[in-house]
């Protein structure tokens, strides 16, 4: 017993890793305590802002937040002097002033010695309000400065199953993991959620009995049923363009691989298609490329389940699959890079499932993460250099954050029950 | 019931054959598409014009499928692996007689030694073993003298495979054992099917005794005239 106390608590502490591919490339970013300038905001108020800033650098895949000191504290006071930060070994630096009820950030590379002043932006007071002002505001840091997608005002979607075991609602939440709010209230079974839009996103609900495809908005959270088909019908997932749905369906007796195009107001164009079957075979997690050619889905056609890439053919033949992920016996939960470069999965790795990374340029795999837990359902952010997953023990099942960059996973869910299935959402 | 397997031998025979290209529900499946077109909805995400028509060569099923099958020889093959595609009716849909699925209840006493788990080898969905087969062939027999009783088999996976795999997997064997019961001449639609995947476990634990009980198809059952 207090072995296994002892083990858990162990396990509990240790981190999940994220292995780079070179050195970690994360230039050194100061920031500087707000300014406040005859702003009423209390200082508490303050502080949380900045707290939502410093992740937000912290985690954009590109700097590191390097610790407060008086000196550099003093510096910040004066004009921003690239050659005096650069001798610090500072790459970045970023000077907020609180101004009455508005925010203005400065930013200034040491390398070029380019100062960039942001437009300010109006602040309520209210944190959880003022939150997402700031990730907009960073987003136009990452923007300007790495030439990146934005992605740090995108919200992420996720499961919550409580302490009835067969019940899960859906979740969003932003990208920090912060404004967590329930979005369904089916008291059902809802699972695999994926933005169609910034409002809207498809899931899976069992409200009605056998699992079924559902849209809806993620202000009211009530579901309507999208595809009219018998059986079950589960893991939909979206082209970019929202022109084409792949999902799961056992309406031909199997559990197949199945394409509904849509045209771009939304409407069904035609009858959902059978795409891919093979005898004796399980299909699962399909994911597009982002044009939508081709679709990489789990089968255990040929023995243990691995991820295969088809073309989305429409000659009604069955396309050739092709196997990608060699290096592991047990694959599934593909996701593909919004840019099209990689397709995250996840593999069995000496008995704990991490997470992969299949690089479509050079072929190869490689793991990404270590670290106890089973992480599964691997999401990419819009800018393909993060991307979330679900990490489980026995005691717990929490979504994470990662990037490409950075050699920590982030746990950014907390509170009861098992968190599972995060999708990420749209620009 | 040699006669139904007998009798289903001689048709499967003869479809073989002649190359009949028919599914279950008697659907021709190649060379029937239909000239038509197929009605679509309303937008769901765009604006909600009138109801419009479209064609895409090549893609137009069989009129009284809901979806457009594969071409492919090999998953129609009679021998290979049989498959029934789901009942056109739907539980709890107007006008198909059968309840929605709430109404389902776990078989009691008598019924209950009936309506067994039947278990399953890690990540297969084939039941091996005359035990298996046997309970399988009881709960056709009941099913053929019971044609008012409706059954929902739920197709679970034990708590080791990624859960959005054990979905899928979950579904295979509960059509597994739908297509089984069809075989031995039930109804196609008194059968339907529910994948849990590894979520509704029947034994809580982290062992392989847990592990074989969970990987089961499960029975429940509506009987109209009850």
């Amino acid at each position: 017993m207090i072995f296994s106390l002892l083990l858990f608590g162990l396990s509990a502490e240790e981190e999940i890793r994220v292995h780079l591919t070179t050195e970690s490339l994360l230039f050194p970013l100061y920031l500087g305590a707000l300014q406040n300038e005859e702003s009423s905001f209390e200082n508490e108020y303050l502080q949380d802002l900045e707290t939502v800033l410093r992740f937000d650098l912290q985690y954009n895949g590109h700097t590191h937040v390097i610790e407060k000191e008086g000196e550099k504290e003093k510096l910040l006071l004066a004009d921003l002097q690239p050659m005096a930060w650069k001798k610090m070994g500072v790459a970045y630096v970023v000077k907020g002033i609180v101004h009455h009820r508005h925010l203005t950030l400065m930013a200034l590379s040491t390398q070029t010695g380019r100062l960039k002043s942001f437009k300010e932006i109006p602040l309520s007071g209210e944190i959880a309000q003022d939150r997402r002002q700031i990730h907009k505001l960073v987003d136009a840091i990452n923007q300007e400065i790495f030439d990146t997608s934005t992605f740090a005002n995108t919200q992420i979607l996720y499961c919550v199953q409580g302490s009835d075991k067969f019940a899960s609602e859906i979740w969003q939440c932003d990208w920090d993991g912060k404004n967590a709010r329930q979005v369904t209230k089916e008291h059902s079974y809802c699972v695999s959620p994926v933005f169609l839009s910034r409002s809207q996103f498809l899931y899976v609900s069992y409200k009605n009995g056998q699992p079924k495809i559902y849209i809806a908005s993620v202000n009211d959270g009530v579901g309507k049923q999208l595809i009219d088909l018998k059986g079950n019908q589960l893991l939909p997932a979206l082209t970019p363009s929202r022109n084409k749905l792949a999902f799961i369906s056992d309406a031909g007796g199997r559990t197949d691989l199945f394409v509904q195009p849509f045209s771009e107001d939304g409407r069904e164009m035609g009858k959902p298609i059978q795409l891919f079957s093979y005898p004796r075979s399980t299909q699962a997690s399909p994911t597009f490329s982002p044009d939508g050619s081709k679709i990489a889905f789990v089968s255990d056609k040929d023995g243990p389940p691995r991820v295969y890439i088809i073309p989305v053919s429409d000659s009604g033949k069955r396309g050739e699959a092709h196997l990608i992920t060699k290096q592991n016996k047990e694959s599934s939960c593909p996701a593909w890079s919004p840019d099209g470069t990689k397709l995250a999965y996840s593999a069995k790795t000496n008995a704990i499932r991490q997470i992969w990374i299949y690089d479509f340029k050079t072929g190869e795999e490689r793991q990404l993460t270590s670290g106890p837990g089973n992480k599964e359902n691997p999401f990419w952010a819009p800018d393909s250099l993060h991307l979330v997953f679900n990490s489980t023990d026995p005691l717990s099942s929490e979504i994470y954050l990662a990037n490409l960059n950075q050699p920590e996973a982030i746990k950014i869910t907390h509170g009861p029950g098992k968190k599972h299935y995060p999708t990420w959402g749209r620009k | 019931m040699r006669t139904i397997y007998l009798s289903l031998l001689i048709v499967s025979l003869f479809c073989g054959i002649t190359g009949c290209k028919k599914n279950s529900n008697n659907v021709c499946w190649d060379d029937s598409r239909t000239s038509g077109h197929y009605k679509v909805k309303g937008a769901l995400w765009g604006s909600d014009d009138n109801i419009a028509s479209s064609d895409k060569d090549g893609f137009i099923g069989p009129a009284d499928e809901d979806f457009i099958p594969l071409k492919d020889e090999d998953l129609k093959a009679q021998f290979a692996d049989k498959v029934t595609p789901q009942s056109n009716l739907v539980p709890g849909a107007q006008g198909s007689g059968i309840p929605k699925m709430d109404k389902f209840r776990a078989p009691l006493s008598q019924l209950a030694s009936i309506f067994r788990n039947v278990l399953f080898n890690t990540d297969d969905h084939i039941l091996r073993g005359k035990e298996a087969l046997a309970t399988i062939d009881s709960i056709a027999d009941y099913l053929l003298e019971h044609p008012d009783t409706f059954v929902f088999i739920e197709g679970h996976a034990d708590e080791r495979g990624p859960e959005a795999y054990n979905l899928a997997l979950g579904a295979r064997r509960a059509n597994y054992v739908r297509t089984l019961l069809v075989q031995r001449g039930v109804n196609n639609d008194q059968l339907h099917t529910v994948s849990y995947g590894k979520e509704k476990p029947l034994v809580i634990g982290h062992g392989a005794d847990a592990w074989t009980k969970n990987r089961r198809a499960q029975f429940k059952i509506y009987q109209s005239k009850a």
